[in-house]
């Protein structure tokens, strides 16, 4: 099996995480945060070594680190908890969002539109993405109960990323609060919260940070980590370890926003990959670049293969079609040729519309640090034998 | 109050919560200050609770690398 379907979540997954997993079910299986006997107490410092390396690869404080079940859980906790938040001061808080995002950030905003919140999406040019065209794209879309900014990092369907730096000094000099989607860009471009003014950097566990499905975070910046902060703001209540026979949640994050077991094994194989990528990253993300030039230049010249957005080449991650066959079609005939690609919408519809595949879809390939240069060289094969 | 099997005094320092605990731990112990990873009284009037245990005679020193640190600590011997 050629396995190019890595911005779904990545596989195979580095021997050292899986070795950890296991490591975690046999050796420290305890409830971390709970009980004080040895188990509990060796998980709840697997727990608080993992928050450790998110910082060292993302900057910010352990304590801020709130795990989730993925990248659509940490969007929708701070997407709410922010719009609680904006509502204190604004009767109608708005949030902007950029239209290259994905459906765990489109469908909570649309949802908050219809609790009170007001929303828009920003166009991106496609063809000049400059940064200051985009900041200006931005600004005329700014009313003045604009509170929040939520925009990805890196889209999910072609290589087009957001210049996330500028945007969050355009965010602080407004007062505003920057929500960060890193579920394409978390482990292969660099990200700093504190440099980049992010309050609230979201990420999955199991896509390009090589850990398993079934653990993400928020980061939060420093700025919004106080138990003054969240006051009276909660997203989901229930059992922390602490403060038992209190109704209310505790203050202090992360405990603040993590009510219920954290899973322990996925976020032990977090860590893990995080210590994968660490210090490798420049040479991992080479290894994935080569493939995906590789099998955009193939593609490319190739009679009728499209290849959409050819010019932005910040992630491993092709777009294509062939012409007269529905994208579903073309993705499973290269399954039965043992390729794993994605077709359809790849839950981002308006990044489909930019990108003029709106209609019908596309088939997107996507690479990780496993792929070889042969595995562009089946997949040109392949779609050769599918235009014969 | 208790004693040890040293003789020395031992204290308790509370923390809000088990991530507060670790980073304290790790902040103590790179200041040589030894402490362990305990649960709290579980007394009606506190609930839940985790904190370190020490050596008294290092509790204040203790406190202030936490205060300074921005985590609330309070302490109490045991």
């Amino acid at each position: 099996v050629v396995y190019l379907d890595n911005a779904a979540t990545t596989f195979p997954k580095p021997e050292s995480v899986i070795r950890e997993v296991t490591r975690c079910l046999r050796e420290y299986g305890g409830n971390p945060g709970r009980s004080s006997h040895r188990l509990a107490l060796k998980a709840a410092e697997a727990v608080y070594a993992c928050r450790c390396a998110v910082c060292e690869e993302f900057g910010g404080e352990p304590e801020n680190v709130v795990f989730t079940s993925g990248a659509t859980a940490a969007l929708n906790l701070a997407l709410k908890s922010f719009a609680q938040k904006a509502a204190h001061d604004c009767e109608r808080p708005h949030i902007l969002i950029s239209c290259i995002e994905h459906n765990s950030v489109r469908r909570p905003t649309a949802a908050l539109a219809q609790n009170g919140c007001g929303f828009s999406v920003f166009d991106l040019p496609c063809e000049v993405c400059h940064p200051k065209v985009i900041l200006a794209a931005m600004e005329n879309s700014l009313t003045e109960n604009t509170r929040i900014i939520a925009v990805t990092h890196a889209s999910n369907i072609c290589g087009i990323t957001l210049p996330i730096a500028e945007i969050g000094e355009f965010c602080r000099r407004r007062g505003l609060y920057l929500i960060v989607d890193a579920s394409q860009s978390a482990g292969r471009l660099d990200i700093n919260i504190d440099e980049m003014k992010i309050d609230a950097l979201c990420c999955p566990g199991h896509k390009s940070l090589y850990g398993i499905q079934g653990a993400g975070f928020v980061l939060f910046s420093k700025r919004c980590a106080s138990p003054d902060f969240w006051d009276g703001i909660t997203f989901c209540e229930g059992g922390s370890g602490v403060m038992s026979l209190e109704t209310d949640m505790p203050r202090e994050l992360p405990e603040h926003f993590e009510a219920g077991t954290l899973p322990t094994p996925a976020i032990a194989a977090l860590r893990s990959g995080l210590r994968f990528i660490k210090g490798a990253k420049q040479e991992l993300r080479e290894r994935e670049y080569a493939v995906i030039r590789r099998m955009r230049y193939m593609l490319m010249n190739t009679p009728h293969v499209t290849v959409y957005a050819p010019k932005f080449d910040s992630s491993p991650i092709l777009l294509f079609n062939i012409d007269g066959l529905p994208s579903s079609e073309v993705s499973s005939r290269l399954d039965k040729y043992g390729i794993c690609t994605r077709s359809g919408f790849h839950c981002a519809p308006t990044a489909h519309e930019l990108l003029g595949t709106g209609e019908y879809g596309a088939v997107r390939v996507s690479c990780s640090a496993f792929n070889s240069p042969a595995d562009a060289d089946a997949l040109y094969k392949c779609v050769k034998g599918i235009l014969r | 109050m208790g004693q040890n099997n040293n003789n020395t005094n031992r204290c308790f320092i509370s923390l809000p919560s088990v991530t507060y605990v670790m980073k304290a731990e790790r902040l103590l112990s790179d200041r040589m200050i030894r402490s362990e990873v305990v649960r709290g009284d579980s007394r009606r009037s506190q609930g839940c609770g985790f904190g370190l245990r020490l050596d008294c005679r290092d509790a204040d020193a203790a406190v202030r690398i936490l205060r300074n640190a921005g985590i609330s600590a309070h302490v109490k011997e045991i």
